[in-house]
């Protein structure tokens, strides 16, 4: 077919279209949402992130003024909206670019992001 | 002659998801067609009636993974028609240039797909690397490739500054240039001609009564599509229909290839005409008792919503009628009478979305 | 957007004109309302909509418009099979088994079904 070869020619001499994966990682525009960190060091615990969290990843446990006060966050149930870190009053969520690694269990992870819960994934 | 029945699918090469057509056949001709569907059912328009209204923006996303912006938005459209919020004029644009962005992407990926059926794997590579770009596009605009969140009911989140903008048109440009290239070959080539030109023909009444929708009926002759309803900012855009009328599968691919340039042009216009402004209106309340209705143009048709509100922040019904439901019944008439080799391709002509078609 | 009221007896009649005057079904939505259920038919006519609504009680039957507009089966069947709404004489009838499995919970969208109750 001539009217193709322009194109063939180009996909032959030209530079390949995919990424060479290990040696170059894909670039994330700013903005992206990949991951979703929580510092309870700014936190208020008013509970606005439990509450608005359409897929509940997150949860807290106790009253304000208790002192074990404490947020879970669930990554697994996490569907990256950012709707959190874009309500929260005290600016303690943020959300990262790039993606988290992948995972052989599932943490559930509280207080100085120690994990709070484990299940192994069947 | 005898007939014999047998399965098509649920697992197939030219599926990427679950359905399955029993195929009554006689030697080599299909006779009887019936499908098989709840492969892939998630029972969301239950999980609507559980989920605050605000909150089923994000779940109305998760119907399908390749025109999740305008479930997304529809649904935020059908709030928006509910409570009575007028949207700012910047918000109406972006979210025609997003709804325009996954258009080109559907198609890109349908074109791939289709190219895939009939073993064309070169042609298959061509158009995804195309859609790759539109990816990063909307990565770039929204932050994800695939389920945007971009849409919120009153507005969007996010704004394309001028930036952005100069760095999306050179993107389009890329990707132009790269349709420009693999678009003759759709139109051309021998072997894409021969296996697409008159198989699984749709006559243009029969496309009306059999409620077929988006390119399957536009490739039948019929300028119908929802966007002339000038929903968001369409009405201000100038927009035109794009039909052929043979009812082939080869017009279907002509539709939907015509609309990727169509969509190209409606995101440039967009882009153009975007007005300055704030991005969202806020919402105040609960919806209110009474119905709304909500069409929007998906690839592959018109998507219909239906949401009645009781005056909590809980709907008492959302019903969501997605187009590759109503397809099927013309897919069912496309396929009595041709040949087995040809049903993939007839499959695909409609571009069926299993996942939106059982929500 | 005129609204159509009408019986389920004169449900046949009212479909046919519509099909005459060259409608089609565009869908069919079932409401619960406790105690009878509310199906509002849309049609096409052109680009616009036209609603077209029947009630019927929750143990009464629903003659099928399927056998005027083949198109209808499919949300028939959906109605059936989610609400328990009884249609009758569906021209492709799935027997309640077109989206749900065998174990699923029988009419998951009734309101007074406890599987599948809303929350809060």
């Amino acid at each position: 077919m001539p009217w193709m070869m322009p194109n063939i020619l180009r996909n032959l001499f030209g530079t390949p279209a995919t990424r060479k994966y290990p040696f170059e990682s894909h670039q994330y525009w700013a903005g992206s949402r990949g991951r979703l960190q929580i510092d309870l060091a700014k936190c208020v615990f008013c509970g606005i992130c439990e509450k608005i969290c359409p897929s509940r990843a997150i949860t807290k446990y106790g009253h304000k003024d208790d002192p074990n006060v404490t947020i879970h966050y669930n990554p697994f149930a996490c569907i990256y909206c950012a709707r959190c870190a874009e309500k929260c009053p005290s600016c303690a969520i943020y959300i990262l670019e790039g993606h988290a690694v992948p995972a052989d269990r599932k943490i559930t992870y509280g207080r100085e992001d120690v994990p709070f819960s484990e299940e192994e994934i069947p | 002659m005898s007939k014999i029945t047998f399965p098509f699918g649920p697992q197939h090469p030219v599926l990427p998801e679950a359905i399955q057509l029993s195929l009554t056949c006689e030697d080599e001709k299909v006779v009887e067609v019936l499908p098989v569907i709840g492969y892939m059912h998630r029972g969301i328009e239950k999980a609507a009636e559980r989920n605050p209204y605000v909150n089923n923006v994000f779940l109305c996303e998760r119907i399908c993974g390749i025109c999740s912006f305008i479930h997304a938005l529809s649904y935020c459209q059908l709030m928006e028609e509910l409570m009575q919020v007028e949207v700012p004029p910047r918000a109406r644009y972006l979210r025609v240039v997003w709804s325009e962005l996954s258009r080109m992407h559907s198609h890109l990926l349908w074109l791939g797909l289709l190219a895939d059926s009939f073993g064309f794997e070169s042609l298959f590579m061509q158009c995804w690397r195309a859609r790759e770009t539109v990816l990063d596009a909307l990565e770039m605009t929204t932050g994800q490739r695939v389920v945007q969140s971009s849409c919120v009911i009153g507005g969007v989140r996010r704004d394309i500054n001028a930036d952005q903008a100069r760095q999306l048109r050179e993107m389009l440009a890329g990707v132009k240039a790269q349709i420009d290239a693999v678009l003759p070959v759709f139109q051309k080539d021998y072997t894409i001609k021969a296996r697409t030109v008159g198989k699984g023909v749709l006559p243009k009444d029969q496309a009306w009564k059999l409620g077929a929708v988006g390119p399957t009926l536009r490739a039948s002759g019929w300028a119908w599509d929802c966007r002339s309803l000038g929903y968001a900012a369409y009405g201000e855009l100038g927009f035109e229909p794009v039909v052929e009328n043979d009812g082939d599968s080869y017009a279907r691919t002509m539709v939907r290839a015509r609309e990727l340039v169509q969509s190209y042009e409606l995101v440039l216009r967009a882009l153009d005409a975007l007005p300055e402004g704030p991005l969202a209106a806020k919402i105040k309340g609960v919806p209110p008792k009474g119905e709304a209705i909500m069409r929007t143009e998906q690839p592959r048709g018109e998507l219909f919503e239906y949401a009645r509100g009781n005056g909590t922040p809980r709907l008492e019904r959302l019903k969501i009628r997605t187009p590759t439901f109503a397809n099927i019944p013309a897919l069912l008439a496309m396929l009595p009478g041709c040949e087995i080799a040809d049903v993939p391709v007839i499959v695909l002509s409609i571009d069926p979305c299993i996942a939106c078609l059982e929500r | 957007m005129e609204e159509i009221v009408v019986g389920k007896g004169d449900l046949g009649l009212t479909v046919q004109r519509l099909l005459d005057e060259n409608c089609r079904l565009a869908t069919a939505v079932c409401l619960d309302q406790g105690d009878h259920f509310e199906v509002l038919y849309y049609f096409h006519r052109g680009l616009d909509l036209v609603p077209l609504r029947v009630k019927v009680g929750k143990d009464e039957e629903l003659p099928s418009i399927s056998r005027l507009h083949l198109p209808a089966a499919l949300i028939e069947n959906e109605m059936k099979e989610f609400f328990g709404i009884k249609i009758t004489d569906i021209a492709i009838d799935f027997q309640g088994r077109m989206l749900l499995a065998e174990n699923s919970p029988r009419q998951p969208m009734c309101k007074n079904n406890s599987q599948t109750a809303t929350e809060g």
